[in-house]
């Protein structure tokens, strides 16, 4: 067995691990990203492209948000037009009066949270977006939603750790964390043993599974979202694009169990339209089901007709690290020195990938993160048991 | 004979077809694909980052990527359909 060693260990190479390792690298501390297959070859590789606020619940979930949205511009700048980040805006389609008061009261508190947003009549949404049908009665719009190619992120983050002295190991799962005294001494993988004080459990959906080589309990769920994938096309929409209901589904399991999901839609810039998705429990099983696909399209299908002519090319599902209050794990765990959290994103690892990553960096680093890590820090969930 | 095809008794009758504009001969029964690759034409269409040519991997309906132009509708799959009478067939790959 080869042995090695690290300052800090990265468990999964997805767009938040690889976040992680870009602003370690800009702090001059150099990690080890260990991924047990490729990079973005989990949820990061099976999702769809859209950097979206107004799905975010008014309060912290907003904050960290738009947090992580002021810094996509520089990312842009820093990584490059690969990463095909578009600030396009976008829309959250009302298909009636319920979604059009919840909407509204939404609209109300994300505003007075700072963020950019408006409610727009249907003939002004028409205008924006021509194809949506007249089944639309107004939308939500705001010019901070976004579009970036999540895939790409994740390996031009990565190419750019590395370039600053980050060492990936991809191909090895980690199967060991060797502990003592209360905290986290080594990782083990079935090839080496790599001494190193501090543990990221970036790994997503299978984050529950690392933490249990910590011996932590990690309260994180995969919840399944199948996609489908058109032929490209020239340009048709002009912003990332949701329906009120999928937002409404998002926080409401009920909902999304009933089939209420609504849909969320954009182009991608290589002209393919994006159509998702599905929010379901089913345990570790990343197949598409005919049904799925099948409830995706035809939410789509009465607010933009003219897609019913659009070839499906391709389907795809990913497992997103769903937790129960909606808000992702990150910092330090109390009972395990060393091992920290940065999993449980859900839907909005993409959106969420450049705050996370900075503050992770910037705790690792011994500096105070500019967004407080307390609030979403494992602890949270014990502590609501015991209240 | 004709094309690529090798010698076969059961050949189906004769069908004339147009492949970008030429006429052609194929014979019923045959897919799209299967007169694509007697008359030589691989690179069906162009896609991905610098717009490469792309031609047809699994010839079974999986991939995708033989998909073609079949009587003004884009995007249909050459090795799919079966040729018939009259047929319009253009390709984007040259």
């Amino acid at each position: 067995m080869n042995e090695t060693a690290a300052d800090v260990a990265i468990v999964g190479a997805g767009v938040i691990g690889a976040a992680i390792a870009f602003y370690l690298t800009r702090r001059g501390i150099r990690p080890l990203v260990i991924e047990k297959e490729d990079p973005a070859a989990g949820s990061s590789g099976a999702c769809d492209g859209l950097v979206f606020l107004q799905s975010k619940k008014p309060g912290l979930h907003l904050e960290l948000a738009i947090e992580s949205r002021r810094r996509f511009e520089e990312l842009a700048q820093v990584l490059g037009p690969e990463i095909e980040f578009r600030p396009s805006g976008g829309l959250c389609l009302i298909e009636n009066e319920d979604e059009l008061a919840a909407l509204g009261r939404s609209i109300a508190a994300q505003r007075a949270g700072g963020l950019p947003v408006e409610l727009i009549a249907g003939e002004e949404v028409r205008r924006l977006e021509p194809l949506v049908s007249e089944r639309i009665l107004a939308a939500g719009f705001s010019p901070l939603d976004a579009q970036v190619n999540p895939y790409a992120l994740t390996f031009a983050l990565l190419r750019a750790a590395r370039a600053g002295g980050a060492r990936l190991l991809g191909g090895e799962p980690v199967v060991g964390i060797e502990t003592a005294a209360g905290r986290v001494r080594a990782v083990r993988t079935p090839r080496r043993r790599i001494a190193v004080p501090i543990v990221v459990n970036a790994a997503g959906a299978h984050a529950p599974e690392i933490g249990r080589l910590a011996g932590v309990e990690v309260p994180i769920t995969p919840r399944r979202g199948q996609l489908l994938v058109t032929a490209a096309r020239p340009p048709l929409l002009r912003h990332g694009l949701i329906s009120a209901r999928y937002i409404a589904a998002k926080f409401n399991p009920e909902l999304a169990r009933s089939g209420e999901m609504g849909f969320s839609l954009e182009q991608a810039e290589s002209g393919n339209l994006l159509i998702g998705s599905t929010r379901e429990f089913a345990g570790y099983d990343r197949r598409t089901s005919f049904e799925g696909i099948r409830a995706v399209a035809r939410r789509v299908l009465p607010v933009f007709p003219a897609l019913a002519s659009l070839p499906v090319i391709r389907t795809f599902a990913g497992l997103r690290p769903y937790t129960p209050d909606g808000l992702p794990i990150l910092g330090p765990v109390a009972s395990m020195e060393g091992f920290l959290m940065a999993a449980g994103h859900e839907g909005d690892g993409i959106a969420l990938s450049a705050i996370t990553g900075e503050m992770l960096a910037a705790h690792i680093a011994g500096d105070s993160p500019r967004f407080p890590l307390e609030p979403f820090r494992l602890e949270r969930f014990s502590t609501a048991e015991a209240a | 004979m004709s094309g690529r095809r090798l010698p076969y008794p059961a050949r189906g009758a004769p069908v004339a077809i147009r492949l970008n504009g030429r006429p052609v001969t194929a014979f019923a029964g045959e897919t799209v694909f299967a007169v694509l690759c007697h008359e030589g034409v691989f690179a069906l269409r162009r896609g991905g980052p610098g717009r490469p040519p792309r031609g047809a991997l699994c010839g079974m309906g999986v991939c995708q990527e033989c998909r073609v132009t079949i009587d003004g509708t884009p995007d249909r799959r050459a090795c799919m359909t079966l040729v018939a009478e009259g047929m319009e067939i253009e390709t984007d790959g040259r």
